[in-house]
Order: structure tokens, then C-alpha cells, then sequence
């Protein structure tokens, strides 16, 4: 798929729906960017190992998984406390697709002990458009 | 598996309670027997080989045969007839397939679980459908696209491995069946499902395990499939692609006008149970399991042993653990693939066992009416036999119009079918089938 022809964040959720709806057996309509995808879905490691190579494929973009999918995030955040940076900070640069209101919506759910993996398919458009944006213009 | 405290004193008789099955002639015991009544040929020419026929199993929606479930695309077509089949088996035995059947939400009463400990034995081929995955696995797609070589193919699913490994499907089934006892995969190719059925019966016989799952499921009408046995000279390849009968023609065991087999595909399953068991909890037994018998030629990685004599020892083996004598057996379903040489070794087989010995089982082939269905050979031809039992009659061999062997009792295709001998008495069934390799197997039933 050419995929740079699809650099607005619109088209790009449209295509992860189209990409992950069928990895979950759902209809894409019924996904959106505010979709948890291992809350409102039952997403495990070996469904994101296939929207990695999913997103690969659809975008010719190099994924690396950790980032896009928050993989160890709360790793960074232990990090950041024992080594006394401050966590926005530290997911900032871990996690540069993301915008500071959202590292903030991050922090805030990952503090509530128990709850579920904060990964919405928003936050993979944020890295996809973000992984464009970085790519464009350098040979494929 | 937990190792029983004790071994029992006298080994479980083993019922068979649920069968599920997934075939050219169709996928209900109704439907299959249906089928032979009427002399229904499944066979088609093959599209992706020339002069070649196949059976394939005709309306098979994946999504709809296996309900939503996500993870089917790990599966090849044999691990999803496999596991069709399987769901098929468990319901009909009784048993609850997915968790959320077992809450009962609806208001319906809930199924129970298969019973802790529950063994599979889950016989496996090779999925040879080498055009899906490997081109994009090969450097052809990177030539192609001019990327970089090494080991990044965005072709591939991430897993795409899952659908080669010879354990999937039983992995599949493990999760939908709710089977959590030992897992057993056998890969003794064309062998492979009876002695699946043998292998689970032997278990809950020893009470080894409180049920056992066993399944079988293979697909070789692929491309790649179809090549592996074209490259090997064991199918008929010289069909007039015109004539449109041609193909209902070419599968023909035991006759001496035979020119190889033809392949097709299917899936069938079983739950087998202790006999007091199923009785206990009011499950009508479908056939009894008597006895398995497994040897190696140990002669050549194709051809069967002209003689046949471990496969005899298989056989013998089998009647022995049943308890049998020959003159005991009421009809024999042969493996009979109508290649010039299994079928000859096959007829010298029993012809010693048999005739020579004064008894006449008949003798029966349902390749004729399925096509060889490689691994998942035994247990459908065990389905399609349960349902013409149930039905009252033997399956005579297709095609068959001049026997090689007229010292054997073959069922010939006549206008009435060939009643079931003791039918409703006791029936005694042997059931054969060789693999690549020089593997046998034999199993004895009572219907």
C-alpha cells in the first residue's frame, strides 16, 4: 500500500481500525481512537506482535514495539522516581509521538494500582503519524 | 497428566460418545450416509493440477464453522477441519466447548467440562500449502521490492509460523474443547488418526486419563500439496481435463484397473469414555474401541513392504489387545488407496489373515467415496463408517468393477446397499492404514 500518501491522523486511524479489526474479529466501526485496546479489546502479546507487523506493512515505517505500545511504561516511570527525573519528562523522550496532555493522561492511570494497560489506538496513530513525519522525505 | 493412585485391576471398556466430522460428503452422519445411499461422487478435477481429481470438502466457511474466533488464521485448512470437527465431537459427547457456554447466562442449563485430566491425542500432517506463506518467507517478495536483505518480510504475519508447526490445531483444540490433560501430537503420516483413535482409547482403557480427546484434520489439495504427490508418481495425473466424468472414475481400490489414488481432505473427532462412565451419565455409546495394533515396516521411506508382514503384525496386535480372533472380525475397511502397490501388499495382507484362514469379512474402502485424506485418513474414515452404521449398511468400494483378489469378500457397488453384518449385534469392525515410511496401524471396533 503506498502508504505515505496517508499522512492525516484521520486516514491513519482509519487504516489501524481496518488493520486490527480483523486480528480481534470485530467490525472496524466499531473501533476508535479512544479504543483500549487491552481494555476494550482482549489484547495479549501475541496480537500485538501482529499490529506491529501490520503497521510495517501498511505504512513501510519501522516499529519498534516498546514505543508504540507503551510496552514498558511502567518500567520508565519506577525509573524516573528512583532516579529522581521527573516521569513527564522521562516519557517525553521515551514516548516523543505522544503530547504532553496525553503523557499526563498516561501517568494518571498508571498510577491507580490495578488498573488495565492505558494503550488506546490512538496512542499507535500518534506513533505512526509521528514515525511518518520523522521518515518523510528519506528513501524508503 | 497426574499418574493415577492405582492402576485399575481390569482395564475400562472404551465408548466412543461423541464424533464430529468435517468430509466431501459431508459433515453430518445424515448427510455422509445420505451420500453413499445415493452414490454421491465428491470427486472433481483438481484446478491447480491438470489431469489430476480431488475430493474436497465442498461448503466450508471457516468463520462460520469455527464461530468468531480470532485466532483461526493461525490454523491451516487441516488444523481447521481438525478443529471443527473436535468442537462437532465435544458437543455431541455432551460437553461444553467454549467458557462462556459453561455459565449459562441464557437461562439454559450449563454443560459440564470435559473432566479434568482429559487427554488429546491429535494426530498431525504437514501442511504443504507452500505458495501462502513462502514466497513472501524467500527473497522473491524482497527482489521484488527491492528492500534490503535480511530478515524483515512485511509480507508475513508475525506469527505466521503458527500455521507450519504440527501442534497448532491440537493447541486450538485444547482451547476451544477445554482439554487440559496430556497433549500427544502423532506425526506417523497417513497412520497418523487411527492410531490417534488407539492411542486415546489405550489411555482411558489404562485409566490413564478420564476421557481422551482424539482428532485428526488434513488438507494436501493445495497447490504445493498437490505437487508433493504429483512429483512423487502417487496420483493419477492423465484425466482428460473435457470429460467431466472423468474424475468420479479415477479413484478405484482394489481393481486392477487402478492408476493411484486420488487426494482429498477432511476432519473428524472423537470422545472416548469409559463405558460405566458414559453409561452413568446417560451418553448413548456410538461404537466400542477394542483394540490397537502399530508397527514399522522399517523397509523404505515410501513403499509399503511388498508383503505386508508388520503391517499383519499390526493387525494381529490389534485383534490380540481386543481379545479377537480373525473369525471374529465381521467386516474389514482397508486402507485401499488404489495404488498399484499398497493395495496388492494390502490384499496379500488379507488375504493370510483372512482367507486363508476360511473367513470372508467383507471388505470395504471408503477412500472410494472420500479421497485420501492424508493424516486425517483413519478418523474420517471411522466417521463415515459410524454413520453408515448407523444407517444399517457397509459402504461398498467405488469404481470397483474387477477385483484384483477374488479370495477376499470386497463390498461391490450394487443397487441395495450390502446391509452391516450383525448389525445391531455386535458388528466387529478392522480398520486399516499405512503411512509414507512404512507406518501401520490397525484398529478393531465394535459398532
Amino acid at each position: 500500500m503506498p502508504a505515505q500518501t496517508r499522512h492525516e491522523p484521520h486516514d491513519i486511524a482509519v487504516a489501524i481500525a481496518a488493520l486490527v479489526a480483523p486480528i480481534f474479529d470485530v467490525d472496524p466501526a466499531t473501533l476508535s481512537p479512544s479504543t483500549r485496546l487491552m481494555a476494550d479489546l482482549p489484547c495479549e502479546s501475541i496480537d500485538l506482535l501482529e499490529i506491529g507487523a501490520g503497521l510495517n506493512r501498511c505504512f513501510a515505517i519501522p516499529v519498534r514495539d516498546a514505543a508504540a505500545f507503551l510496552t514498558d511504561l511502567r518500567i520508565h516511570v519506577l525509573e524516573a522516581e528512583r532516579t529522581g527525573e521527573a516521569p513527564e519528562a522521562r516519557l517525553a523522550r521515551e514516548y516523543p509521538h505522544l503530547s504532553a496532555t496525553r503523557v499526563a493522561e498516561v501517568l494518571a492511570a498508571v498510577r491507580v494500582p490495578g488498573a488495565p494497560p492505558v494503550l488506546t489506538i490512538g496512542d499507535v496513530v500518534a506513533y505512526v503519524a509521528w514515525s511518518l513525519a520523522r521518515h518523510a522525505g528519506q528513501p524508503a | 497428566m497426574q499418574p493415577p493412585s492405582c492402576l485399575p485391576l481390569s482395564p475400562h471398556r472404551v465408548v466412543i460418545t461423541g464424533a464430529g466430522a468435517v468430509t466431501p460428503l459431508g459433515h453430518t452422519p445424515q448427510d455422509v450416509a445420505r451420500a453413499i445411499r445415493k452414490g454421491h461422487s465428491p470427486f472433481r478435477h483438481a484446478p491447480a493440477l491438470p489431469g489430476a481429481a480431488c475430493a474436497p470438502v465442498p461448503d466450508f466457511d471457516a468463520a462460520t464453522a469455527t464461530g468468531r474466533w480470532r485466532h483461526r488464521r493461525y490454523l491451516s485448512r487441516g488444523g481447521l477441519l481438525a478443529l471443527v470437527a473436535a468442537l462437532t465431537a465435544t458437543r455431541q459427547a455432551g460437553y461444553a466447548c467454549d467458557s462462556e457456554t459453561t455459565q449459562g447466562n441464557d437461562g439454559t442449563h450449563p454443560l459440564p467440562c470435559l473432566p479434568d485430566d482429559t487427554a488429546l491425542v491429535a494426530a498431525s500432517g504437514p501442511n504443504m500449502d507452500v505458495t501462502a506463506d513462502f514466497p513472501a518467507a524467500s527473497g522473491r517478495i524482497r527482489l521484488l521490492h527491492d528492500t534490503p536483505p535480511g530478515l524483515e518480510h512485511p509480507g508475513l504475519d508475525a506469527l505466521w509460523m503458527l500455521r507450519w508447526l504440527p501442534n497448532t490445531a491440537a493447541s486450538a483444540v485444547a482451547m476451544r474443547c477445554g482439554v487440559r490433560g496430556e497433549g500427544l501430537v502423532l506425526g506417523t503420516a497417513c497412520a497418523a488418526s487411527l492410531q490417534a483413535v488407539g492411542e486415546a482409547a489405550r489411555r482411558v482403557r489404562w485409566g490413564l486419563a478420564p476421557a481422551a480427546l482424539a482428532v485428526g484434520g488434513d488438507s494436501r489439495l493445495s497447490e504445493g500439496g498437490l505437487l508433493g504427490y504429483a512429483r512423487a508418481g502417487a496420483i493419477q495425473r492423465d484425466l482428460d481435463p473435457a470429460d467431466a466424468n472423468a474424475p468420479h472414475h479415477a479413484c478405484r481400490p482394489f481393481d486392477t484397473s487402478r492408476r493411484g489414488f486420488v487426494p482429498g481432505e477432511g476432519g473428524a473427532a472423537f470422545v472416548l469414555e469409559p463405558l460405566d462412565m458414559a453409561l452413568a451419565r446417560g451418553a448413548a455409546p456410538l461404537a466400542e474401541v477394542l483394540g490397537m495394533g502399530a508397527t514399522l515396516d522399517g523397509h523404505a521411506l515410501t513403499a509399503p513392504e511388498p508383503d505386508a508382514r508388520r503391517a499383519e503384525a499390526a493387525v494381529r496386535g490389534a485383534l490380540a489387545e481386543a481379545g479377537l480372533t480373525p473369525g471374529d472380525v465381521h467386516w474389514v475397511a482397508a486402507h485401499g488407496t488404489g495404488t498399484a502397490l499398497n493395495d496388492a501388499a494390502e490384499i496379500r495382507l488379507l488375504e493370510r489373515v483372512f482367507a486363508d484362514a476360511g473367513h470372508a469379512p467383507a471388505v470395504t474402502a471408503v477412500k472410494s467415496w472420500t479421497g485420501h485424506c492424508a493424516s486425517a485418513c483413519g478418523a474420517v474414515e471411522l466417521a463415515v463408517l459410524l454413520a453408515c452404521a448407523a444407517d444399517g449398511f457397509l459402504p461398498p468400494v467405488r469404481n470397483l468393477t474387477t477385483p484384483e483378489s477374488a479370495r477376499l469378500d470386497f463390498v461391490r457397488p450394487v443397487r441395495q446397499p450390502r446391509p452391516l453384518p450383525a448389525f445391531g449385534n455386535g458388528s466387529v469392525g478392522l480398520l486399516l492404514n499405512f503411512g509414507f515410511g512404512g507406518q501401520n496401524a490397525a484398529l478393531v471396533v465394535r459398532l
